[in-house]
């Protein structure tokens, strides 16, 4: 798992990234660390699968897509896996995640699809419930977005 | 802002990720043919447009002990504003959205216990306007990609 000195980086690479040259070189400086050990440790977190990536994240209707929906399925559990699989390949899709259902929305897999428009972004929603021959689902577009942010993780000592 | 083919390409090699090495821009530019002073300048103009929303490390949360949760509310509409603003003032809120839906207020939190859940949403129960809240947490992740290739 982590140690202190991986708990001071995660911290201090989550924060404003330096656009410089030797941008490693000036976080290790301020963490107090070697940008050798810098490098190994984001090396090490990265092959651990605990540090997803280094690198941009875009506005992404400033990058053209204006159609973004939250699609929520409702699909047999025996056949999850499956539509997992079909679904995880399409480029157009950012998120496929399984859910515990509640009795009041009984859909269990949750997919973002992104389009340049509301309408092939549906296109594209209908097209994929007559692959997967699945007809309970539901399409929630975005009506104002209040928050998109990626969690500041330890930052925080809960 | 008018992005140029460089920047396009230059914005898919970097929503892949910058290399974890000492001169990583420079890498870059040698990838793409150009210099490093220009990817730097290119970089810092479009993350100071916002077309680059954030730059830097993003972490697994689950490999960190923190679990994900769907939280969807029911609230009168005139009352939304006020809950959707208290609702973002919580760090562990990764999204908050308005929907076209009678639960017309959707947002995704992470905690790393689930007392720390049951406050937030006792909190939010209390609200006025709020008629009901409904949560799904996450049990599998197939796929976690925020990259939007441009062409």
């Amino acid at each position: 798992m982590t140690d202190t000195v991986d708990q001071q980086i995660i911290r201090r690479v989550q924060g404003e990234f330096p656009l410089m040259p030797d941008p490693y070189r000036i976080m290790a400086d301020e963490i107090g660390i070697s940008q050798e050990e810098l490098l190994a440790r984001l090396n090490r977190m990265k092959a651990a699968g605990m540090l997803r990536k280094m690198g941009a994240v875009l506005q992404h209707r400033m990058a053209g897509f204006h159609g973004n929906a939250l699609c929520c399925w409702r699909i047999p559990v025996e056949r999850v896996n499956d539509v997992a699989a079909i679904m995880a390949p399409c480029t157009f899709i950012s998120h496929v995640y399984l859910r515990q259902p509640h009795e009041k929305w009984p859909y269990n897999l949750y997919t973002v699809f992104h389009s340049h428009t509301r309408e092939e972004c549906l296109e594209r929603v209908e097209a994929m419930a007559q692959d997967i021959g699945v007809t309970e689902y539901r399409v929630l577009f975005s009506r104002k977005n209040w928050k998109r942010s990626q969690l500041l993780l330890l930052h925080e000592t809960t | 802002m008018q992005l140029t083919p460089f920047d396009k390409q230059l914005l898919n090699v970097i929503q892949t990720g910058l290399p974890l090495t000492p001169s990583p821009f420079a890498d870059i530019a040698a990838q793409l043919g150009t210099d490093e002073a220009t990817v730097i300048d290119r970089v810092s103009a479009m993350k100071a447009q916002g077309v680059i929303r954030r730059f830097g490390a993003f972490f697994d949360a689950d490999s960190l002990g923190y679990k994900g949760w769907l939280v969807a509310v029911k609230v009168t509409p005139e009352f939304l504003p006020e809950v959707a603003g208290a609702v973002n003032a919580w760090p562990q809120v990764t999204h908050n959205d308005e929907r076209d839906n009678e639960y017309n207020l959707w947002f995704t939190l992470q905690v790393r216990d689930e007392a720390a859940l049951a406050a937030l949403l006792l909190e939010v129960e209390r609200m006025p306007g709020v008629v009901e809240v409904i949560s799904m947490p996450t049990t599998e992740r197939y796929k976690v990609n925020v990259e939007f290739q441009i062409e």
